[in-house]
């Protein structure tokens, strides 16, 4: 039996003890019977067991290159370097659904550790299962059963890694080179972790549903798991534009092609969500919103895990012919079915406990976010599958391009930005317009302030201008929060810095999202500086130079070299600031890869100005017997803030999913250690 | 002054020229560009004719370039193009016809969204059930100036923790 046999036998297995666990979870529920939870909780470690044991195997197949069977054929060659072999893991689609189902696998094993953690952490004596705080997690654990199975399913009987070839081929196809940058080595595993944790909030709300405890509870775990989900997919998302933008060569980073969009859509119902949790925290309004939120990202979540890679969405021919797709749109039925019946049934206890008192308040704020938020998802997803609509009801294809999602979603986003500026400054309940005036006096200052200077610049079309403006207001909200709140600790007689810390430490979640904003404010300053690209096509011969906006590039010359498995041409040229100063030395290449050879692949340099802050970016597309050579450049102002906002963004989130101490704890060591010694035996 | 300088240095940072924003490409080129980037590339997966690398984008907008210096109007050129490779190379999806749903929808369900939420919060800010902020006896300013010195108190002690 070689290794392969190995894993797809784990998988296989896999599914039996998938089922049986789920049964029994759900026996032990309905019949009150803590061993058959006991043993669903074993039966869910097993299970991330085998589906270990399966990749492991996966992983062994590419790196031994076991061309019998067709997905390690289909994927990798002899050629291919052992790390991008690895990256073959998920350059398929059998593969990549193999990803996210570990992925589900090893989480719902750590959902359930997490817990036991903390039942041990207050001292519960036995099985945390039947702490009466733990109630939810047999459900959960059953909901994530439940979504596991599917997978095992799909990966045991329909689309399996482990498929043999009749025969054995000397070599395999190879990967595309394009999915062979190293970028390609974190941007797909993090989207498909990202799609894949969406399920675990989706588990606690099935969960609070069904039992039919729908007050506050399940909050605070959905929260946190959904923060953690909906991060995972930021920094996705983020990845991928900044693999698009350093690897593919056209100047841009967000092409609006419909992998990119399926992603982005459960991220904006992840962020209404995560918007609208704090008005039923709060207020306990919005519960049946919340509930559909959290269903409806993971159903999301599950459209985008199935798009990803199986290029339906070319046309309705590939999607109708894809041999999981009747199965992936039964399970989205049976989701969707099955939420909403069980939403309609819990219905009577979903009433708000209050109101909404004025139309000037937080909460109004709140339902706004979630307007435009939800708004310009489902634009998103209408434009995406508008093509299939189309050839559908047509016959005729058309193509939704960026133009559509510019459009459409360029004044929402410029919307959603004066939102962000002025919903921090509402106060819950009920704010008076004097107060609100008062507390926006210095936000409009500074917008007004931004629009002057980028009006200066030479800014005139309404929207950007606008955009620019409803930066300056979220900057300026922002530190009115803080200068209030550190203003009032310093009273107190804190200084500047500890004051800060402080309230920051006092309420993470909310200074987490406020560096969130301005992580967004960043991203934005980005997006609209790279709308005043300016782009050139140049052809030099050595020694000439070019004037691309107000740079100065001279090419210097070009060699040959072979690297990594492919021919490789250099280009080396001098990059020159406005006013004659060297700034750079720029090395463009373009390497041709053995089976790959109609697709080359450009390495691009790209030199960030300063302090004009304008990305050179510079790709080599061909050059001549004659040493001449063709570039094309782009000048690409501001663009590096969507990566400073990237990591601003990851910060954010990272001050607001920091675990609050646990005092209780950390008080009575010495207490816990039998106890903890009682709990792990049982 | 001192507590406003990160405002002013983000102002001055703001303030500074983008050296890209300064300069002119001739108004042709920039047009080439403009109408490519509405325009699919027939051959490829989902890049625009001003991005793509490939042999006919590139031919594509020597073709737009050529009829531009020629005279001929945008929509002529476009309408030849599409013509040759269909419909299916418009990027932007013509506003009428069936593709005028593909604008319209996402319009019009926003609009219901917001009127959803409107008669929300109509409905909710219009009941009349006994408001809690008005039922809410008045507090004299004196309690509530104690109210105020036990929380500053509470708050200080809590601050210096209890270690």
């Amino acid at each position: 039996m070689t290794p392969a046999d190995g894993g797809n036998l784990a998988l296989l297995l896999a599914f039996p003890v998938g089922a049986y666990a789920l049964v029994a979870s759900v026996l032990g529920l309905r019949r009150g019977l803590p061993e058959l939870l006991l043993s669903a909780r074993n039966g869910l470690v097993a299970v991330a067991g085998l589906v270990t044991l399966a990749s492991l195997a996966l992983f062994y197949a590419l790196l031994t290159h076991d061309f019998s069977l067709r997905y390690v054929y289909d994927h990798s060659s002899r050629a291919m370097p052992t790390l991008a072999r690895l990256t073959s893991f998920w350059g398929g689609q059998q593969g990549s659904l193999l990803l996210w189902t570990w992925g589900l696998s090893l989480l719902a094993v750590f959902v359930v550790v997490h817990e036991g953690r903390k039942a041990r952490e207050e001292g519960w004596p036995g099985p945390f299962l039947l702490r009466p705080a733990s109630a939810p997690l047999p459900y959960v654990m059953a909901v994530l059963l439940g979504i596991e199975l599917f997978f095992l399913f799909i990966l045991g009987f329909v689309a399996s890694p482990f498929e043999r070839l009749p025969m054995v081929p000397p070599d395999g196809r190879g990967l595309n080179p394009l999915l062979m940058d190293p970028g390609m080595r974190i941007h797909p595993p993090l989207l498909l972790t990202g799609y894949m944790s969406f399920s675990v909030p989706f588990a606690f709300a099935i969960a609070a549903l069904a039992r039919g405890r729908l007050g506050r509870d399940w909050l605070r775990p959905a929260r946190g798991w959904m923060l953690l989900a909906w991060t995972i997919q930021g920094c996705g998302l983020l990845m991928g534009a900044w693999w698009a933008y350093h690897v593919l060569g056209w100047g841009g980073y967000w092409g609006w092609d419909p992998v990119e969009n399926v992603a982005l859509i459960p991220w904006l119902t992840a962020t209404a969500f995560l918007h609208t949790i704090m008005v039923q925290e709060r207020r306990g309004l919005l519960k049946v919103w919340t509930l559909a939120l959290a269903v409806a990202t993971f159903a999301l979540a599950i459209f985008g895990t199935f798009v990803v890679r199986s290029g339906v969405l070319t046309s309705v021919h590939s999607f109708a012919q894809s041999p999981i797709g009747p199965y992936f749109f039964g399970f989205l039925g049976l989701v969707l079915i099955g939420s909403t019946a069980l939403l309609l049934y819990r219905l009577p206890r979903l009433r708000a406990e209050g109101r909404v008192d004025a139309l000037l308040s937080r909460e109004t704020g709140f339902l706004l976010n979630n307007l435009l938020l939800v708004g310009m998802a489902a634009a998103v997803f209408w434009g995406t599958v508008f093509p299939l609509a189309s050839e559908a009801v047509r016959g005729t294809k058309v193509a939704v391009g960026a133009p559509f999602y510019q459009q459409v979603n360029g004044p929402l986003l410029v919307a959603l930005l004066l939102l962000m500026g002025v919903g921090p400054l509402l106060a819950w309940r009920y704010t008076s317009g004097r107060n609100l005036a008062r507390a926006l006096a210095w936000p409009a200052a500074l917008a007004l302030g931004v629009g002057a200077v980028v009006f200066g610049l030479g800014v005139e079309r309404g929207l950007g201008l606008l955009a620019a403006m409803a930066c300056g207001l979220v900057v300026g909200a922002v530190a009115v929060e803080y200068y209030r709140g550190v203003r009032a600790r310093q009273r107190g007689g804190q200084a500047l810095l500890p004051a800060l810390a402080t309230l920051v430490a006092r309420n993470r979640r909310r200074h987490g999202g406020y560096v969130v904003h301005l992580a967004m404010v960043l991203i934005a300053v980005g997006v609209l500086g790279s709308g005043h690209q300016v782009e050139r096509t140049l052809t030099l011969a050595p020694g000439e130079s070019a004037q691309v906006g107000s740079y100065t590039l001279t090419y210097d010359n070009v060699y040959d070299e072979r690297q990594a498995g492919a021919d490789a041409a250099f280009a080396r040229l001098t990059l020159a600031g406005p006013a004659g100063q060297r700034l750079a030395a720029l090395e463009p290449d373009r390497r041709v890869y053995p089976n790959w050879e109609s697709q080359p692949v450009s390495g691009i340099a790209i030199n960030t100005t300063w302090p004009w802050l304008d990305d050179v970016y510079v790709v080599l597309i061909e050059a001549d017997a004659a040493n001449h050579a063709t570039f094309h450049v782009f000048v690409n102002p501001l663009v590096i803030c969507l990566w400073l906002g990237g990591w601003l963004f990851l910060v954010g989130t990272l001050i607001a999913s920091w675990p609050e101490a646990r005092p209780v704890a950390r008080a009575t060591p010495a207490v816990l250690e039998p106890r903890e010694a009682v709990a792990s035996e049982a | 002054m001192k507590r406003n300088f990160p405002l002013l240095l983000l102002l001055v940072l703001l303030c500074l020229p983008s050296a890209a924003w300064a300069q002119e490409t001739s108004a042709e080129q920039r047009e080439v560009v403009e109408i490519a980037r509405t325009l699919k590339c027939p051959v490829c997966e989902s890049q625009s004719v001003a991005d793509s690398p490939s042999q006919l984008a590139q031919e594509m907008r020597a073709y737009i370039q050529r009829r531009l210096e020629a005279g001929d109007s945008r929509q002529a050129i476009v309408q030849a193009l599409v013509d040759r490779y269909g419909e299916g190379i418009l990027l932007e999806p013509p506003r009428a016809g069936f593709t005028l749903l593909v604008w319209w929808l996402p319009v019009l369900s926003l609009a219901l969204g917001a009127l959803v939420v409107g008669l929300a919060l109509r409905r909710w800010t219009r009941t009349p059930a006994a408001d809690a902020l008005e039922a809410a006896p008045e507090m004299s300013s004196e309690e509530l100036a104690r109210y105020r010195a036990r929380l500053a108190d509470e708050l200080a002690r809590r601050e210096r923790g209890p270690a």
